[in-house]
């Protein structure tokens, strides 16, 4: 009887448990109201907090940064630089570029004039000047090595800077997205401005966007308020005040999008289906995040016994099935790719011819390779050695180890034993950065002027600082540091297509699919154009409005 | 009769007691565990849950890993008796795979927590003074010590991220039940009877084992069948801290972990895996009611 | 027994000493530095950037001369400077031990006030329908993760019926009494439940044990009745046990729950360290697992004193 007892009750609970989730329709979720009357707040539910304000230490994307301290130039919902603080982008055409007899070139920024710090004080090339000296004299900035190639500078007047580079570079419009207020940190050494707590956490946080900073209650929300003096104009920005409340577990996230309480807010791919709130809509915002897997080719910590012939490299592109992992594991929201650059950017190649689905392709191409199962285990080998390797996952990455898996069930159907060994954050990017792993699966963002040189040049000290690959093609080397001196759209465009194409035939690297983010909007937003760049969805915050 | 024996013979006499009376005991505790047919029935069933799972290579339908990304998510159907999850694996094999890590991971810490933590505890607690503050002192120190960075350390050097959890949460949950003797103990043994077995100069190690240990049984017992749920629950935390036992090895754990963000359109995702924890917990808590039954000298 | 606290709370610094070698090796022997976090953003870095980091936060020294540099700092009272925020380690705990406290002290005293209550009726009437119902449930409760439940929570009240609130301590702007009830319901929720559970279970079995003994028996033969028999006399003795678990939890209020804060977006301790830990911030970790250690260290004495009181037959040599 007892039994009987204890196991009616249990499952009685247990019912009510369940049906407590699964019972009963869904109220209407109306979108977020304003708290108090007539103003205009918008909710944000955002995946993480910040570290810092500061848009130059923070070793996060500023997206959050951007709408209080604006820079020189963004980048848009077109991929495109446009200028902000700059009343135009220097190039040769206008005459704001020109070549010196010595090889350099100088390039001159005209500023708007009237440009007012939220504290009234008046924005000037002073503040660029001091800006350009920060970012030289602070090592953590994460790309410093590109404003190290600004050799002189100049402040030629109030509204005018001059800079001097090296050489010519693509990326030079795409640096000083953020200002750094003179009359605020000028009195500090730059390592105490790196720790100003006034600065880097709130009250001094000042600069020229449409926002001003309002609060930062840490570990779970900022509010940014409207900048009653913004210099497009009074009527700029339409909205009274941002709330971006930190919500970093995704399916928390999902919910709290689902409740109807945030206008906007980042999902995952697997949930886009699932989600049909009323007042709410998702779009899918091209990104620049493109999607692979890389083999380590490197003599001392990679395989090269496996991967150093291209048709084993080539084999395993052809193994692993891109449309299921493209059309079932992300539900047709992302696009398959067969290149580093992706649509979003004009220089993405559509042409490019890459190895494709072909499982028999790539059996003969592993058997003309010289890999056989000799000793009958059901894995390949060859002198002795086994076709095995370990992709390096990081923890927490679900998507990414979500792919690894199916690619390790699709080359076990070859024959190629595929292992797994999970890292956490800081483990891994230590074992990335020392070339100690043997495969892994990538998710990097395409910078906005698309230059490859850092990702795939031969790693010579110089260039290629971010290949940990062990990729080096001569051909290649010379196609991207030309491409990163050319200027010419056309020329360009030859040259990194032709870039694709060899990194397409070298197959270090196994381009998956280009992600579109997406992110849940409120059907009361106005004026919202997301941008898939590092620089982020925010870029015109100051024409949103809630209807 | 103190004042005609020598204290030796009291001692020995004493001890020859104990041991006749422990032989007696052992089959009247078997009896009397007998008798609690839910223990019984709870003990038959983890007993058959944990040999499937051991099994499970042989009698599983599918392999764990055998991914089909064009069944993703199915519900229960005659092919896939559990459904398939989100890489379209059969839900059945993994549940079995699965259990035998998140089995070893429940039952090893509450073998080893409540040992442990038993033999440290009753020692604290019954010698006192320098031992105890000593053992305790330990205690506190192995308390302080945070799991999470020293999973982070231990399966960056083992090959076998499964066996690292095993072995932390193994080594990482005798403190309480230390603690919990320990108090217990503390009490129980100004008690007559411990006091007149001290002074009849028994073996100390048997006056703990015979008078004081079934005094606190009922503690030692909730600590474990709390420990089982407890380490399979927190293998599925680490799960989502992605310090977990990774993927594509399955754990009941990490399986309701997967299984999070669709539990409202696939509910069986998350059904199954919660029910083996649920069993699993219910079993383990029946047979500590019977031997909670079996071991106290009052019934 | 005063001497025996003075004793006890000397012991505690070479204690609190060792506990903090023991915890920095730990932390240091985990692959991977602070300067991982400098990859976060998916882009490009220049490698004579991460070196120039490593050597700004004095991480490029060997380990025993980043011990000595924290102890002695530790000494004079300075926790350090966060390597993430360059802020003192000490203002990011503060900041967070309100609402860290709020969350935690509440839902300690909710399952304190429902556990022990629960276990001691739970084995006065055993075998009762109640005792089946309060057994079922915290079974179940054991057998929940709490990320599971939590989530499942939110999808209820918030999503289907909006009764209750996502995220965070309280509508931003708006704040009250209500609002903020409403925010910490949830997760105040989700951490109880567990408690409850354990500790009921704990409560009962020695309520239990206490109930058979002899001097219970006699108590009740003697014609006391049943209510003063339970309050006075079992429910003190029987307590030790909850008291051991209960204190060595109240210790770890102040270490915050970890996954409770990520999915209800709650800005306590917890989540604070997982950020430290994946960015390894060495001094932010080591500011709240000391704290953490002189926790458990100053409520196991706590719980030293308590069983005194609850048994005065206890002895402090």
């Amino acid at each position: 009887m007892k039994t009987w007892k204890i196991a009616f009750t249990t499952v009685l609970l247990l019912t009510c448990v369940f049906g407590m989730v699964f019972a009963g329709g869904q109220k209407d979720a109306g979108a977020a109201q304003s708290a108090d009357g007539g103003k205009k707040i918008l909710y944000i539910a955002y995946d993480r907090e910040l570290d810092l304000f500061n848009p130059f230490t923070s070793q996060m994307l500023c997206d959050l940064q951007h709408n209080v301290s604006e820079g020189l130039i963004i980048t848009n919902d077109k991929n495109e630089f446009i200028p902000v603080l700059a009343k135009e982008i220097p190039t040769f055409e206008n005459g704001g570029v020109v070549k010196n007899a010595d090889g350099t070139y100088d390039m001159t920024w005209h500023l708007h004039e009237g440009v007012m710090w939220h504290d009234g004080v008046e924005f000037t090339a002073e503040d660029v000047q001091f800006t350009l000296d920060f970012v030289h004299n602070t090592p953590q900035v994460y790309n410093q090595s590109e404003y190290n190639k600004i050799i002189k500078s100049e402040v030629i007047d109030k509204y005018t800077i001059k800079f001097t580079w090296d050489d010519l570079y693509t990326f030079y419009p795409g640096i000083f997205e953020a200002m750094l207020p003179k009359h605020v940190l000028g009195h500090l050494s730059w390592e105490e401005i790196a720790r100003y707590e006034p600065y880097n956490r709130g009250p001094e946080f000042i600069g020229t966007g449409p926002f001003m900073f309002k609060e930062w209650k840490s570990g779970e929300y900022i509010r940014i308020v409207r900048n009653p003096n913004y210099w497009r104009g009074p009527q700029y920005p339409l909205i009274d005040e941002m709330v971006w409340q930190f919500i970093p577990d995704q399916t928390a996230r999902f919910n709290a999008m689902k409740s109807g309480a945030y206008h906007i807010g980042q999902i995952e791919a697997t949930q886009v289906k699932n989600f049909n709130t009323k007042g709410l809509h998702v779009e899918m915002i091209p990104s620049n995040v493109f999607y692979h897997i890389d083999l380590n080719v490197t003599k001392e910590g990679g395989r090269p016994e496996l991967f150093s012939d291209v048709r084993v490299r080539r084999a395993l592109y052809s193994a692993i099935d891109r449309k299921a992992i493209v059309d079932q594991l992300l539900e047709g929201t992302v696009q398959i790719a067969n290149s580093p650059i992706p649509p979003t950017s004009a220089y993405h190649n559509p042409n490019i011819k890459a190895a494709q689905y072909n499982p028999e392709e790539a059996k003969r191409l592993l058997a003309e390779a010289g890999w056989r199962d000799t000793n009958g285990d059901g894995i390949l080998d060859k002198d002795g050695v086994k076709f095995s390797f370990t992709f390096m996952n990081r923890s927490g990455r679900a998507d990414r180890i979500a792919i690894a898996q199916v690619v390790q069930a699709q080359l076990k159907a070859l024959g190629i034993e595929v292992l797994m060994k999970e890292y956490e954050a800081a483990a891994w990017s230590e074992r990335w950065r020392n070339s100690q792993w043997d495969a892994q699966v990538g998710g990097w963002f395409m910078s906005s002027d698309a230059s490859l040189t850092n990702y795939y040049h031969t790693r010579d000290g110089k260039n290629g600082s971010n290949n940990f690959t062990g990729m080096g093609n001569p051909e290649l080397d010379q196609l991207m540091l030309k491409a990163d001196k050319t200027l010419d759209f056309n020329e360009r465009k030859a040259l990194l297509d032709r870039a694709q194409q060899i990194l397409a035939d070298e197959v270090v690297s196994m381009y998956l699919y280009y992600r579109d983010s997406p992110w849940v909007v409120s059907d009361s937003l106005v004026n919202f154009r997301g941008s898939g760049t590092n620089l982020g969805n925010w870029w015109n915050a100051y024409e949103w409005d809630l209807k | 009769m103190s004042e005609t024996v020598s204290s030796n013979q009291a001692q020995s006499l004493a001890a020859e007691g104990i041991a006749v009376q422990l032989r007696s005991n052992k089959k009247i505790m078997w009896e009397k565990f007998l008798q609690h047919k839910l223990a019984v029935v709870a003990s038959i069933f983890l007993l058959l849950l944990a040999t499937l799972c051991f099994l499970a290579p042989v009698i599983a339908p599918y392999e764990f890993d055998a991914i089909d990304l064009y069944n993703i998510r199915s519900a229960p159907s005659m092919k896939h008796l559990l459904g398939t999850d989100a890489l379209g694996r059969d839900l059945l094999t993994r549940l079995l795979f699965g259990g035998r890590i998140s089995i070893t991971i429940g039952l090893t810490a509450a073998l080893l927590g409540s040992f442990v933590g038993t033999v440290i505890g009753s020692s604290a607690g019954y010698f006192g003074g320098r031992i105890d503050n000593l053992l305790m002192r330990f205690t506190d120190l192995a308390y302080s010590i945070p799991t999470l960075p020293l999973i982070i350390v231990i399966s960056s050097y083992s090959n076998t991220q499964a066996f690292g959890i095993v072995v932390i949460i193994g080594l990482f949950s005798w403190m309480q039940t230390a603690r919990v003797v320990r108090g217990a103990i503390l009490s129980v043994k100004e008690n007559e009877y411990v006091t007149a077995a001290r002074a009849l100069g028994a073996k100390d190690r048997l006056i703990i084992l015979r008078h004081v240990l079934p005094n606190i049984s009922n503690s030692i017992i909730v600590g474990a069948t709390l420990g089982v749920g407890n380490a399979i629950i927190t293998e599925s935390s680490l799960s989502f801290l992605g310090l977990g036992v990774s993927p594509p090895t399955p754990t009941w754990g990490n399986m309701l972990m997967d299984s999070q963000a669709t539990m409202a359109s696939q509910p069986w995702l998350t059904v199954f895996p919660g029910m083996a924890i649920l069993l699993t917990v219910l079993c383990v808590n029946f047979i500590g009611d019977g031997l909670q039954d079996a071991l106290d000298p009052t019934l | 027994m005063l001497k025996y606290v003075i004793r006890r709370t000397l012991q505690m610094i070479p204690l609190l000493f060792a506990i903090s070698v023991v915890i920095f090796s730990i932390i240091q022997a985990a692959p991977g530095g602070p300067e991982g976090t400098l990859l976060d953003r998916g882009m490009f870095v220049d490698p004579a950037a991460i070196d120039a980091y490593r050597a700004r936060l004095g991480v490029d020294q060997p380990v025993y001369i980043q011990y000595f540099k924290w102890v002695g700092a530790m000494l004079t009272g300075d926790m350090g400077i966060s390597f993430q925020t360059q802020r003192p380690v000490l203002m990011m705990i503060l900041e967070r031990m309100p609402d860290t406290l709020r969350l935690m002290g509440l839902s300690f005293i909710v399952a304190a006030i429902i556990a022990i209550p629960l276990g001691v009726f739970s084995a006065v009437k055993q075998y009762s329908t109640f005792d089946f119902l309060a057994t079922g449930a915290s079974f179940i409760a054991i057998a929940m993760p709490v990320f599971w439940f939590g989530l499942m929570m939110q999808y209820f009240f918030s999503v289907k019926l909006q009764w209750l609130p996502v995220a965070g301590t309280m509508t931003v702007g708006v704040g009250g009494f209500m609002d903020k009830l409403k925010h910490i319901l949830m997760p105040a929720t989700v951490l109880s439940l567990h408690s409850i559970a354990g500790w009921s279970r704990y409560m009962r079995s020695s309520m239990l044990g206490v109930l058979n003994q002899d001097y219970i028996r006699t108590a009740h033969s003697k014609g006391l009745e049943k209510r003063t028999v339970i309050s006075v006399h079992a429910v003190k003795n029987a307590s030790i046990p909850v008291v051991s678990v209960m204190t060595l939890d109240i210790a770890r209020l102040f270490s915050g729950a970890v996954i409770t804060e990520t999915i209800f977006g709650w800005p306590g301790i917890g989540r604070m360290f997982i950020q430290a830990m994946h960015a390894r911030d060495y001094p932010l970790l080591m500011g709240i697992m000391m704290m953490g250690s002189t926790m458990v260290v100053v409520f196991n004495l706590i719980a030293d004193v308590i069983y005194g009181w609850l048994d005065p037959r206890i002895s402090y040599e």
